[in-house]
């Protein structure tokens, strides 16, 4: 059963990246001004012109160069950059790397505060504590990261001046100052998911805590503290963890914009200044891979909660 | 014929008492009416908003940059010597327009395409899903800032880039709704009446997707503002001057600690009305389906 689920998912996949393929580069075909131009300026020679976009591979039909593209792509192969002399894979792996120590770090900050405060207001459903956690998470994302970020900075960096506002420092360099510069953009990353945790996990709790084998649980005179260790946890936790590895990808994709305000090197940040400057490899591949990252975590999500829960495994 | 009639008339009843059951709702719910307040007001600075300005928006005074807010300007000027509070007001408008139209172009879109996927099934289901997923699988601000630099910035590619991003989740849901009545007898029975498919998408089933939709394109409006103004932020909205906010915080980052202001006052204009909105749309939500729990995310 779950091996045909997983087969299933994998064709879908394969077809999902195929057709996000044929876009991105479709798009990147659209963008408007001429590559050869951006990288020799204003001031270039016809002939230069033409010479640049020969060695390129510009001058050849689309066809042939989406085909080119996407089998170099497959190998491991991305060719090199348009602007900067290296191989592509150099500009993004490197930056995907560092945007997924922050993803990671994000994650860890919404799951220590996220699912206690969630299940704290589950417990205490309606009551003040309830309302008071709703709103401030409510708040967090009807502030955009952009927003929160430049505040963050402002109130941190600025005026109390204790957290550095950007810029990256290697772990290799020590725990505190790879840390440091990692706070406040991972702060502004935590509260784009936060209220989605707390509010999951508070409906996970209210719900276990009104089901049967609570009730006999107490009944049985268990401890609070046990039973909700062992019974509530357990179950209302699932789809929390569960909607937090799919949300993996997601994640990647959406600290874009965190990475710009914290002038970040992370690998949105290398996609918009490749978008920028009409930089076709870099913005192609480092979309689909972004896109791959996004449809792997959900697919090994979706495999994992059919594994837990028995109830899912569709046919 | 006067059976007819009479059925027709307590389904009309119903209908009628159903929406005074909703409006006693909607009244009654304080957050919907703290983000119907907060929408109003900015439709309201949308619609006046150049005619009540204390200050041309656009105005340069040397003489005034980086003044800190005081009774002539009270939300400051920026390092043009603009009057904030005159931007702010002005940039309702953008954000207003761009909301409405990107969510009225997804609503559209979305529609259609979701009526056929779900009404037809099989290979257009197929490749319509296919499609739809793979737009999802893209991080909504690269596809937006994609489209947007292929476009070119202004107000109808913002717009379109926006619809573009937003129209397959309505897609999916209209999908959704029409796989859960597709096979209910009021279907059936028009369908062996002979009626034609766009008959019975159009008058059986849009009426009973529409509940989800308004609920669905209400929250859409607060998403549209947090994805426009996103694309402003990176540069990828609209061109300076114009006053809009996404751009007037990017551009007040510069001197982020010595004018906090200029920062300040655009960044609470966004996030207040982006709660209003969601707050408006919750309201909603909660009054056409109480057993529903809110699950609405930041970039969804």
């Amino acid at each position: 059963m779950i091996a045909r689920l997983i087969a299933r998912r994998a064709i879908n996949l394969v077809i999902t990246l195929f057709l996000i393929s044929l876009i991105v580069f479709a798009v990147t075909q659209l963008l408007p001004g001429d590559v050869a131009q951006m990288i020799l300026g204003p001031y270039a020679t016809p002939d230069n012109l033409a010479v640049l976009r020969t060695r390129l591979g510009l001058d050849r039909p689309a066809m042939a160069q989406y085909l080119e593209w996407l089998s170099g792509f497959l190998v491991g192969d991305w060719g090199p950059s348009f602007t900067m002399n290296r191989p592509t894979r150099d500009l993004l792996l490197p930056p995907l790397s560092r945007s997924l120590e922050l993803a990671g770090l994000a994650l860890l900050g919404v799951v220590v505060v996220g699912i206690p405060l969630g299940i704290l207001a589950g417990l205490k459903e309606n009551s003040v504590v309830d309302h008071l956690i709703s709103v401030v998470s409510y708040s967090g994302i009807s502030v955009p990261a952009f927003v929160a970020g430049s505040l963050f900075i402002l109130l941190f960096a600025g005026l109390l001046r204790v957290l550095p506002g950007s810029g990256y420092v290697p772990i290799s360099r020590g725990l505190w100052p790879w840390l440091r510069h990692l706070i406040l953009p991972a702060a502004t990353t935590m509260l784009m998911l936060l209220d989605y945790v707390i509010r999951m996990t508070r409906v996970g709790v209210v719900e276990v805590m009104k089901s049967k084998y609570i009730r006999t649980a107490r009944l049985k005179g268990l401890p609070l503290a046990y039973i909700i260790r062992r019974h509530v946890l357990r179950n209302a936790l699932l789809p929390t963890v569960t909607v937090l590895a799919m949300n993996m990808g997601w994640l990647v994709g959406s600290m874009v914009i965190v990475e710009m305000v914290f002038a970040y090197p992370g690998i949105g940040r290398a996609i918009v200044s490749a978008i920028t400057t009409r930089d076709l490899p870099v913005v192609q591949a480092g979309v689909l891979l972004l896109a791959l990252i996004t449809c792997l975590s959900t697919l090994a999500a979706d495999v994992a909660y059919a594994f837990l829960n028995p109830k899912i495994r569709y046919t | 014929m006067s059976g007819g009639m009479q059925i027709q008339e307590t389904a009309g009843l119903r209908f009628r008492q159903r929406l005074g059951q909703i409006g006693a709702e909607l009244r009654s719910n304080p957050t919907f009416l703290a983000g119907t307040i907060i929408v109003l007001l900015f439709l309201f600075l949308a619609a006046v908003g150049p005619y009540i300005t204390p200050h041309d928006p656009l105005a340069f005074d040397f003489r005034a940059r980086f003044s800190p807010p005081s009774s002539s300007h009270l939300f400051g000027t920026d390092d043009y010597g603009r009057d904030v509070l005159s931007r702010v007001i002005t940039g309702a408008r953008i954000s207003m327009l761009l909301a409405l139209y990107s969510t009225i172009f997804c609503l559209l879109v979305g529609t259609v395409l979701g009526l056929i996927a779900g009404y037809f099934g099989g290979w257009a289901d197929e490749i319509l899903m296919r499609l739809m997923d793979t737009l999802l699988s893209i991080p909504a601000l690269l596809l937006g800032l994609l489209i947007v630099a292929s476009l070119g910035r202004g107000l109808t590619n913002v717009m379109l880039a926006v619809g573009v991003v937003y129209s397959p989740r309505i897609a999916r849901v209209v999908r959704g709704q029409v796989l859960a009545i597709k096979e209910e007898q009021f279907i059936l029975a028009a369908r062996s009446q002979g009626e034609s498919s766009l008959y019975i998408m159009a008058r059986e089933i849009l009426p009973n997707v529409a509940g989800p939709l308004i609920v669905e394109a209400s929250l859409r409006m607060g998403f549209a503002i947090l994805l426009q103004t996103s694309l402003s932020f990176l540069g990828m909205g609209f061109s300076p001057p114009t006053p809009d906010w996404g751009l007037m915080v990017n551009e007040a980052r510069y001197f982020i600690f010595d004018a906090p202001w200029t920062l300040i006052f655009p960044a609470i204009a966004i996030g207040l009305t982006i709660t209003g909105f969601n707050l408006f749309g919750d309201g909603i939500r909660v009054a056409l389906d109480p057993t529903r729990v809110r699950v609405s995310r930041g970039e969804e």
